[in-house]
């Protein structure tokens, strides 16, 4: 029996130490899941040059680069430790300008990181690897929630600011005699437009580009201690970051020599008086206004767009007919493409939504068409006509009125009782009047609803629909039917199409109306 | 019963040409894709619709006259496990979180599920009593008086759908949705179809039901998956789903393929007549041969134990009649010594009267 005694202080020390082991790696192990937040970075580079050389040996190493530039902050060194000088500015490469072969970069790797990994252990400070797996290692350790960057106009004007409209500092063409970059003005255009998704013959890719200059005069600024932009990764592509990124609200106007109206025709030469369908005056200065970049639209060059896109479509258009490129639903640069997008936003959703994607009728095309050579006079013949013509057809456009006066606010009802559900609520109360004024408040701002709703009446028929606009449109029960019938079956009965109506309204509007029963019907007294 | 080998053989030799005969003459039929009774009715579930209210569910349990269940149909805090159907509830809603986490669209989606009501059903080809019958009108109705609850059916079933009184000593029943069978014979619309305020169920022929759907999809391509739930799964279904987000994300399966259930399983079950048809003929020839066997051993024997009785026979005739000779011959000396004794007694009295 003593034997036993004598045991239970080894036995009792090893599960000691056992239990540590498993607590621990059950830490570890959570610290290690995919959705820990130190392991989700803006950060990431995959160190992958040598695949340009062949087949890898091993796993891409993944890179955290601000954890980098913190490190090195911390032992008062800078960009220069790991960068380069080449001209005057930083190589993007790591300790090198040039990629020789897969040895050398492999070497240039392996003996600059583990030689400063190992004495920056030796100083005592926190370092990275120094073995192959944990750096090639077979699962991710991190994972990239990079979103890519962008100019704004918010931050274009900021630039332009700071950099004291000198905007040749950014902007530059390709002088192909001089061979050299040079600066033209009025001719700028987003950097995307040359520098593309990877390096062409003479240009670098976007997003060496970007980096080389942007980073560089961020830089070369902090180090004349003026307010600098950022030079950390996270800063522009955190998700985060990018959304806390200032915005102005006052942004003014790009100026390009742009026109503020343009009469849309089939190509430049077309003339007005030729017109087989009357074409589109513009708004160009309004649609500035509405969205973030030029890029959205002038998505390939700063140019008109029946310049690529032809009415048969054309290489350069990527053989898009001008039709689609206008016309299009699918994509947001196309006008309908855009509009629909506003359509779905909440203010508008509630009416259209439920509504199906019409399709074009007479009605509809003339909304836009309304340069037709046979009612302008006169008609135009110069380009600088075109814009005057286009600008009075414009101008004489009225905006529908999103007011209902007093006398025809009178005429519709304040309340409506519904009754339907009677044998099991209390009629529900439908604050008619109420639904209305939200509407009319909610379109009131918008340029797009003012223009389309043909007339004041329009707004009734987000809910009386499939019927004319009047201001004592026909019941829900003249198409609705009380119960569903096989002839009726393609449109709901009078519960379903209650319902639908209202809570689908609700629910794309995003209101705070609960979904329950008695919100809407009171519960019938026992 | 005699029988000899060639003609056993010969018997198993008809008997498979029969049963490959009968094969091909299935696959030729096999050829026309059956594709439901053409007037059968359907049921359109629009999921962008549903709002999870369970009204159908309220009204499934008192038109099916089932079990008050233990929270009341308005409490909504069910929806937040995941549900199946039971013995006790022929339908059940789940929520599910939606994959378009759009603002307008609603966090949630919404699933009725139910019987789905094959075109041909899997749980009908499972079932060796024929309790399962897809009716003209579409339903999949079942009927306890032959179920003998082997609860294939519930095996064979690739949405999970049928469920067990498992608490009933007493006949337990096979319980699933009847897609209100009785109600449609009647000319009313299936109970939950008939409660769902937003009407994301719609009743009517299947053919009308594929063309609203199809004709919704095309109005609203923004709102649905380009794709009609049952139009084709498991060879197709009576009950039809639209849906805004994919249909594997709110729990439907999308790996069942466009066959039928009893096509997949016709291969096996197909040769069940064969094994059926072929065992009792095969067996009778082994028994016929054993019992041939038996007879022609039973002969032997039988000769065997006659020789052995004539040999037993003819041995003990051969020592009776040599004892018999033995006793004679024996009787003989006896009465020569006795004739002889007397004839020396007389000769020796004679000598002695002589004498005397």
């Amino acid at each position: 029996m003593g034997n036993i005694r004598s045991r239970i202080l080894p036995i009792s020390i090893l599960t000691l130490i056992l239990i540590v082991f498993v607590t621990a790696w059950f830490a570890m192990a959570k610290g290690n899941a995919p959705n820990s937040p130190d392991r989700i970075r803006a950060d990431i580079i995959p160190i992958d040059t040598m695949k340009t050389f062949g087949k890898l040996q091993r796993p891409v190493v993944f890179f955290p680069h601000d954890a980098h530039t913190e490190a090195l902050k911390q032992q008062q060194k800078d960009c220069t430790a790991c960068h380069l000088p080449e001209k005057d500015r930083l190589s993007l490469k790591f300790k090198r300008l040039k990629d020789d072969s897969a040895e050398t970069l492999m070497n240039i790797y392996h003996d600059q990181c583990i030689s400063c990994h190992r004495s920056t252990t030796s100083a005592r400070m926190k370092s990275g690897p120094v073995t192959c797996g944990e750096c090639h290692t077979e699962t991710p350790k991190y994972f990239s929630n990079r979103k890519p960057m962008g100019l704004d106009k918010s931050l274009h004007a900021r630039h332009t600011k700071a950099l004291e409209n000198k905007c040749e500092t950014c902007h530059h063409e390709y002088d192909t005699q001089a061979k050299k970059l040079v600066y033209i003005k009025e001719k700028e255009g987003t950097c995307r437009y040359c520098h593309l998704e990877t390096t062409q013959e003479n240009r670098i890719a976007n997003r060496f580009a970007s980096h080389i200059a942007c980073i560089d005069c961020h830089r070369k600024t902090a180090a004349t201690s003026k307010k600098a932009g950022p030079i950390q990764c996270a800063s522009c592509h955190d998700p985060a970051a990018q959304a806390k990124i200032e915005k102005l609200t006052d942004i003014p106007r790009l100026n390009r020599k742009q026109p503020d109206t343009v009469l849309v025709k089939t190509s430049k030469e077309a003339l007005s008086k030729d017109a087989k369908l009357a074409f589109v005056p513009f708004d160009h200065l309004a649609h500035e206004t509405y969205s973030d970049t030029c890029r959205v639209c002038h998505h390939k060059q700063m140019s008109a767009c029946n310049v690529c896109h032809t009415p048969g479509g054309a290489k350069d258009g990527k053989f898009v007919t001008l039709e689609k490129a206008m016309h299009l639903r699918s994509d947001e640069t196309s006008c309908m493409g855009c509009h629909d997008r506003k359509k779905a936003e909440l203010a508008c959703a509630g009416c259209h939504a439920p509504m199906a994607q019409k399709k074009l009728s007479d009605a509809l095309c003339v909304q836009c068409h309304m340069a037709d050579p046979a009612t302008m006079n006169p008609v135009p013949q110069s380009p600088a006509e075109e814009v005057q013509a286009a600008k009075a057809l414009l101008v004489a456009r009225k905006p529908v009125s999103t007011v209902l006066d007093d006398t025809l606010m009178n005429k519709i009802p304040e309340k409506i009782a519904i009754k339907t559900l009677s044998d099991k609520y209390q009629p529900a109360d439908f604050p008619h009047r109420k639904i209305v004024n939200t509407l009319l408040k909610n379109t009131e701002k918008s340029k797009l609803a003012a223009y389309f709703h043909q007339n004041t009446l329009t707004l009734c028929q987000g809910c009386h629909h499939n019927s004319p606009a009047s201001l004592t449109p026909p019941t829900c029960q003249s198409c609705h039917s009380v119960q569903q019938r096989p002839d009726t079956m393609n449109r709901p009965a009078l519960m379903g199409a209650y319902h639908i109506q209202c809570m689908g309204c609700h629910q794309a509007m995003a209101m705070e109306h609960p979904m329950g029963c008695t919100e809407c019907h009171k519960e019938k007294p026992r | 019963m005699s029988l000899s080998r060639r003609k056993f053989l010969g018997w198993m030799g008809a008997a498979g040409a029969g049963t490959l005969m009968n094969r091909t003459s299935a696959q030729g039929a096999a050829n026309t894709h059956f594709r439901g009774y053409p007037n059968s009715y359907a049921v359109l579930h629009d999921i962008t619709r549903c709002v999870g209210c369970r009204s159908c569910e309220a009204a499934c349990n008192t038109v099916n006259e089932l079990p008050v269940p233990d929270k009341p149909f308005t409490d909504l805090s069910v929806l937040e496990s995941r549900r199946r159907t039971t013995a006790k509830t022929y339908t059940v809603v789940n929520k599910f979180p939606s994959a378009k986490q759009t603002e307008s669209i609603g966090k949630y989606v919404y699933v009725k599920k139910q019987c789905n009501h094959c075109l041909e059903p899997a749980c009908a080809s499972a079932c060796f009593v024929r309790a399962f019958q897809k009716t003209p009108e579409g339903a999949v109705v079942y009927d306890p008086s032959v179920c003998v609850g082997c609860r294939y059916c519930m095996i064979a079933c690739p949405f999970e759908i049928p469920a067990y009184e498992y608490d009933k000593a007493l006949e337990p029943r096979v319980m699933k949705c009847t897609m209100c069978h009785p109600r449609i014979q009647k000319g009313l619309l299936p109970g939950c179809v008939q409660a769902c305020p937003k009407e994301a169920l719609t009743f009517g022929k299947r053919k009308d039901i594929l063309d609203i759907a199809r004709e919704r999809i095309r109005r609203h391509p923004e709102r649905y998956i380009d794709h009609i739930y049952g139009e084709t799964e498991m060879g197709g279904t009576s009950w039809l789903y639209l849906s805004g987000v994919p249909f594997a994300s709110i729990g439907m399966r999308e790996d069942l393929g466009i066959t039928p259930a009893p096509e997949l399983t016709s291969g096996a079950l197909g040769a069940v007549p064969i094994v059926v048809g072929l065992w009792p003929v095969l067996l009778t020839g082994i028994y016929a041969i054993s019992k041939r066997k038996e007879r022609v051993s039973e002969e032997e024997r039988r000769e065997a134990v006659q020789a052995a009785i004539a040999q037993a026979r003819q041995q003990a005739e051969a020592e009776k009649a040599a004892a018999l000779e033995k006793a004679r011959k024996e009787k003989e000396t006896a009465v020569q010594q006795a004739v002889q004794k007397a004839l020396e007694e007389a000769k020796k009295k004679a000598e002695q009267e002589g004498h005397a």
